[in-house]
């Protein structure tokens, strides 16, 4: 047993580490529900998102908890933003593609009100998860 | 960018928390420099070097790509 007493930036980076790690696995569950038709209950459904959002705060707040955890979290905040910046600028180009190929001008066949969520955060823990086992150099 | 820092830690028998402490930055940033997955910034590095008594330049070795 490793009896090394932390200091109060360990201490940060420590709860950083365990933030990442509840707000991925809330995350997961948030996914599940949304492709493999999970049905939570409500009140079950509401404090998991919950969950994952005050773990996402946690984060935030310790981000600079070391220079190692300011690295994992600059890797994955800024995938997360070209990916948005990516998809709110071609969404609406490949909605036209679709529309004039299709024929139809009228629907919004590409909706992503409900899955930029799930792009957003996703892509930020794939480059977080890829920056932690890969490195950030 | 290679390092001595793995080496340099064996010699004076710290664990890895040990040197994180002396540090101050997590266990995980000391063992992601070792493994070369992350290039400590040049205070860091001052840090280490200063910690164990040697030029910079001892530790840590640039490589060009």
């Amino acid at each position: 047993m490793n009896d090394t007493p932390m200091t109060k930036r360990q201490k940060r980076a420590r709860q950083h580490n365990v933030a990442t790690l509840i707000a991925f696995l809330t995350f997961a569950a948030v996914v599940v529900q949304a492709f493999n038709g999970a049905s939570f209950y409500m009140a079950v459904n509401a404090l998991v998102v919950l969950t994952m959002f005050v773990a996402i705060i946690v984060m935030f707040a310790t981000r600079t908890a070391d220079e190692y955890v300011a690295a994992i979290w600059r890797s994955g905040t800024s995938v997360a933003f070209v990916l948005t910046a990516a998809v709110v600028v071609f969404t609406p180009f490949f909605e036209g593609v679709y529309d004039g190929y299709m024929g139809n001008h009228r629907n919004q066949d590409i909706d992503l009100s409900a899955d930029m969520m799930l792009i957003v955060i996703g892509s930020f823990f794939i480059a977080n998860g890829w920056a932690r086992l890969r490195g950030t150099v | 960018m290679k390092n001595r820092l793995r080496v340099l830690r064996a010699e004076r028998e710290w664990s890895q928390a040990e040197l994180a402490v002396q540090l101050d930055v997590s266990r995980q940033a000391v063992n992601a420099i070792e493994t070369g997955k992350h290039d400590p910034s040049l205070p860091l590095a001052f840090r280490i070097a200063r910690l164990f008594d040697m030029p910079i330049e001892d530790v840590f070795e640039y490589e060009e790509d």
